[in-house]
């Protein structure tokens, strides 16, 4: 396995949501950056990738978007989790650890 | 509830097409500066930093392109779909005009470059076998005339290809520029294959199928010789890198009608070049000036076959050539020019040969490996 991993197929959205759950409103670069630290360098993440992800969360309208003021005072597109979108990370955190606990498991017993 | 939300946001996009992009650029630009600031602050230089942040952000036409494909409706949008509906547009444009589904498949390749590596690029290529044969069997006439001059020209060897001047000059004024010079160019590329003891060859040409490169033939010509803009040519070179043909073959290109300045030819040549994957295999080149009479074919034929530089007595032009981007694949200008036939009056020719670099300056030169400066002027003895 490298040292850096590519980010997990089908995860990248359940990270945008979670990201904008725990830190508020925030424009792509800062989503990318906050993945990355939680993260702690272990994924390596092509940045651009969240924005194809972006639009697909908004036309699923579980994050909504407008424009802002950075904190460099530039102008930024700022997104925020809907409600619609705190319910669907409820239900793919649950499916996520359940998968995860289903895996460990069949690892596990392989063993 | 979500896929009806998910359409309706998509019919939406149909309205917002334009909005939505230069959103997008706007986010991409907003998320390159900060990316920038972020490593300037960490003490890199300003172009290092540019280059890391671009290096992080990643492939920005791939995230436009994904962007671009999850908006809309997919009947509209998806490259298949497009494909289709330029294939069934370009069947019927086939009763007007020739050339037109080539020039659609390669504009849409050079819209979606990633479509050539996905699998609707595969079925899209078995729809275009239709349209190309149909194009292929409005030119069978000419190809039929020129069938025994081809024949003839693979047992001739150079020296004797101007006797043929006469009923070649005659099929090619029937056949139209592409059509004539595409058929000598093939006829004399497997003429010198053979003469040089490389055979076998394998040659293709704009609007056939490529399937006859797909060979382990040490010689393969890709002639292409209508070709319009950067993009066009991403394309051509795309299908000359296909994974498939084991090798790339030569290309061989027509001059950019529009540009009549060689220098920036060459210059589209390095952009597009650079942009192939590292360690692409070295693509061979040869540009060819037009425009050309139809008298010119022969000895257009000849000095395509050997990559030679050889000046026009047509028109009082040269005809220039372009050989071998970033390399030293043609052997140099001694070389060249050892091929050079003399006037009819026995007088000497001037001939210049130009490479990679030459024209461009060094500094625009985006090759890894720089042609040998094979630049010279002289009269062949």
């Amino acid at each position: 396995m490298s040292a850096r991993d590519e980010v997990p197929y089908g995860t990248l959205d359940l990270m945008v949501l979670k990201t904008l759950a725990a830190m508020g409103p925030l424009h792509g670069y800062g989503i990318a950056r906050r993945i990355e630290q939680a993260a702690n360098g272990a994924v390596a993440l092509n940045q651009g990738t969240i924005y194809p992800a972006l639009l697909r969360l908004e036309q699923k309208a579980w994050i909504s978007s407008d424009w802002g003021t950075s904190e460099n005072n530039r102008r930024a597109r700022f997104y925020t989790i809907t409600a619609a979108g705190r319910k669907q990370l409820a239900a793919e955190a649950k499916l996520w650890a359940r998968t995860v606990s289903m895996v460990n498991g069949l690892l596990e017993g392989e063993s | 509830m979500t896929r009806v939300r998910v359409l309706l946001s998509r019919v939406l996009d149909l309205a917002l097409g334009r909005r939505r992009e230069s959103r997008l650029s706007e986010e991409i630009q907003t998320h390159l500066d900060l990316l920038t600031e972020q490593h300037l602050a960490r003490g890199m230089t300003p172009d290092a930093a540019r280059v890391a942040a671009r290096r992080e952000f990643g492939g920005i036409d791939q995230v436009k392109e994904t962007y671009r494909d999850q908006r809309g409706l997919p009947v509209v949008f998806e490259p298949a779909a497009r494909a289709w509906h330029r294939h069934v547009l370009s069947l019927d444009d086939l009763l007007r005009r020739q050339g037109t589904v080539a020039r659609a498949y390669v504009r849409l390749f050079a819209k979606h470059p990633a479509a050539l590596a996905r699998s609707p690029f595969a079925s899209m290529l078995h729809a275009s076998v239709a349209s190309l044969t149909e194009e292929r069997r409005r030119m069978e006439g000419t190809v039929e005339r020129l069938l025994p001059v081809v024949r003839q020209l693979a047992e001739l060897d150079c020296a004797t290809l101007d006797a043929l001047g006469g009923p070649l000059r005659s099929a090619a004024a029937d056949g139209g520029f592409l059509e004539g010079l595409a058929d000598f160019g093939v006829a004399s590329f497997r003429e010198l294959a053979q003469w040089r003891g490389a055979a076998p060859a394998d040659a293709t040409m704009h609007g056939a199928p490529p399937w006859p490169l797909a060979s382990d033939a040490p010689f393969k010509v890709l002639l292409w010789p209508d070709w319009s803009d950067e993009g066009e040519l991403s394309a051509i070179v795309a299908l000359a890198d296909d994974a498939r043909l084991a090798a790339p073959p030569c290309l061989v290109l027509r001059f950019e009608r529009t540009d009549g300045d060689l220098a920036a030819a060459i210059a589209r040549f390095e952009r597009v070049c650079a942009r192939r994957a590292a360690g692409a295999p070295e693509l061979d080149v040869v540009v060819v000036d037009e425009p050309l009479p139809p008298e010119a074919f022969p000895r257009l034929g000849r000095a395509v076959a050997c990559a030679l530089l050889l000046p026009s007595s047509f028109r009082g032009e040269r005809h220039r050539f372009f050989a071998r981007v970033g390399s030293s694949g043609v052997r140099g200008a001694e070389d060249l020019l050892a091929f050079v036939p003399a006037a009819p009056d026995g007088a000497p020719r001037q001939v210049e040969a130009t490479g990679s670099g030459e024209e461009v300056g060094a500094t625009r030169v985006a090759s890894q490996r720089r042609a040998a400066d094979f630049s010279r002027s002289r009269s062949p003895a």
